[in-house]
């Protein structure tokens, strides 16, 4: 479907037309990151314990990502730095969205509820000074 | 008086002896070994041949770090929970490794088993070796080192004297310069080619042979694969020191040992090896007038070749005399009293088959380098001559080789005995 993210691996809780569609005019309007030419998980809130610890595994597991992000993160402070934004040709399109993140945070939330429901012992991760 | 005797006989026929067990290849390719004693508690063991001398010669230290990652997260579960699951189903959950193979051991009471297998199916042969799980498994791998016994340093040494540079000269344990070398995608290459179902088997004790085979055809963790052989490490003899100040040494003399699938040597190496254990016996009294201050056999045997030796912990300046006069006793060795050697052998296997544990390591090892069964072995110490434990005695003490640890200085070197 046109409103599918072009990423096949990545399934979200709701995947219906409402859903997608709904999803796409988000993206498309709501979020202010297209001009800049970002992808949403670049935006998504970094302090939060369980964004650090999916972009540490990121790091770890798809360094060349993780560098992708680095570089896009740094075009598009330059650009917010001097009031610009990207040519609209330039902007991030519908198909190129990856939501890179998404396995990672899955992953962090299944642990979540695991130990919850099993030791509920805190994380390394969580337990570490910053 | 006669009720007595009723009774006493009546005793002697409720004690049977150990169940024998029960061997299976099934169709996947996976061999199933199950010995049903009754007992209350099971064991479970997935093993693999996949012990240290599958290490390639760059992978020094691999099997340390993929047996510590056991009770990690595996392909499709987290670890917490399946570690949480076997425990609170009353299971303990341990991974072991040997030269040879590498597994996973659970013990669980009898009616948790089959929940157990699946736990136990998932946590030994489908690993994740997840990126980010790799620093929390380091500082395990540095414990390990920690608690090295010197006896455990010398065992290790002294394969490397005697195997030198072929695979059962790799040591179990990573060495401290090699922790943290080895990346997710090797550990997950080494997996692929070893945790297979043509290169495994599955034992239970205390489980019913019916739950373990259904287990072994249906499961879909474990994948499908051929064996992998060996490369061939014969016995060639040598030296291994280590230097440490003080006045004691660890000293291991081994020469060549048994196969662990032939069970005509299997029997002559138990054999010497209870000549050898007993505290008091023949050959440490001939040693050296006063004795020696302590020592016990060194006995393994493994895919292709084997050890058979003495431990001895001695002082520096007696270790000179103390090991000249050990290596012309074993080759003269002379067993006085051969038929009570032969029920202390006798009585080893036996102790040990009452452990349920070593029995399960024991069948793993059996089943897949196609070895005897204890029973197998008892037999054959029944029926052994001393003429058969002298010629094991000559080709093994030809080459033999010494590993030392502490004070060496004085000892002789293994060429010049």
């Amino acid at each position: 479907m046109a409103n599918q993210a072009a990423s096949k691996a990545i399934q979200f809780a709701y995947n219906g037309t409402i859903a997608s569609t709904l999803r796409k005019f988000a993206w498309t309007n709501l979020w202010g990151g297209r001009e800049y030419g970002l992808q949403f998980h670049d935006t998504y809130f970094e302090p939060a314990p369980e964004v650090t610890e999916a972009l540490r595994r990121l790091n770890l597991k798809e360094p060349h990502v993780f560098d992708q992000r680095k570089i896009r993160l740094s075009r598009a402070h330059t650009l917010a730095l001097h009031g610009e934004k990207l040519p609209k040709a330039e902007w991030t399109k519908w198909n190129q969205e990856s939501w890179y993140l998404k396995p990672y945070l899955d992953e962090i939330e299944a642990e979540k509820k695991a130990r919850a429901e099993s030791s509920g012992l805190i994380p390394p991760y969580e337990m570490k000074q910053h | 008086m006669r009720s007595s005797l009723v009774s006493k006989s009546a005793v002697a026929a409720k004690i049977k002896t150990t169940a024998s067990p029960l061997r299976a290849k099934l169709s996947n390719g996976l061999q199933v070994v199950s010995q049903d004693n009754g007992g209350a508690v099971s064991q479970l063991i997935l093993a693999f041949r996949a012990g240290s001398r599958y290490q390639s010669t760059t992978q020094q230290g691999l099997v340390h770090h993929i047996r510590n990652f056991v009770g990690r997260d595996v392909q499709s579960y987290p670890g917490l929970q399946l570690v949480w699951a076997s425990a609170a189903s009353g299971g303990q959950m341990n991974s072991f490794a040997s030269r040879d193979i590498l597994g996973v051991h659970m013990a669980v009471p009898r009616d948790t088993a089959e929940y157990a297998l699946s736990i136990l199916g998932q946590v030994a042969s489908r690993p994740a070796f997840k990126p980010w799980e790799i620093e929390d498994v380091l500082p395990t791998i540095r414990a390990d080192l920690t608690r090295k016994t010197p006896y455990g340093i010398v065992f290790e040494d002294i394969h490397r004297a005697a195997f030198r540079n072929d695979s059962l000269g790799h040591s179990l344990y990573a060495q401290k310069n090699e922790i943290g070398r080895f990346g997710s995608e090797e550990m997950k290459e080494f997996a692929k080619k070893h945790f297979v179902n043509g290169n495994g088997v599955l034992v239970g004790i205390n489980v019913d042979s019916e739950t373990l085979n259904n287990y072994g055809e249906q499961n879909g963790a474990i994948q499908d694969g051929s064996l992998v052989v060996s490369h061939l490490s014969p016995f060639r003899g040598g030296d291994y020191r280590r230097t440490s100040p003080g006045s004691a040494v660890h000293v291991i003399i081994a020469g060549t040992g048994a196969q662990n699938n032939d069970v005509k040597q299997l029997a002559a190496q138990s054999i010497i090896a209870a000549h050898i254990q007993t505290t008091v016996s023949p050959l440490t009294q001939n040693i050296l007038p006063g004795g020696v201050p302590s020592g016990s056999a060194v006995s393994a045997s493994y895919d292709g070749s084997g050890l058979i030796g003495i431990y001895l912990n001695t002082t520096a300046a007696m270790s000179d005399p103390l090991v000249r006069r050990t290596v012309e006793e074993f080759r003269n060795l002379k067993i006085k009293n051969l038929e009570g050697t032969k029920r202390r052998a006798i009585n080893e296997i036996l102790f040990n088959s009452q452990n349920t544990v070593f029995t399960g390591f024991d069948l793993a090892t059996a089943a897949l380098h196609k070895g005897p069964e204890p029973s197998a072995i008892i037999e054959e110490i029944q029926k052994i001559q001393e003429k058969d434990v002298n010629g094991f005695v000559k080709t093994a003490f030809e080459r033999i080789a010494i590993s030392a640890y502490g004070n060496c200085s004085g000892i002789t070197y293994s060429d010049e005995i």
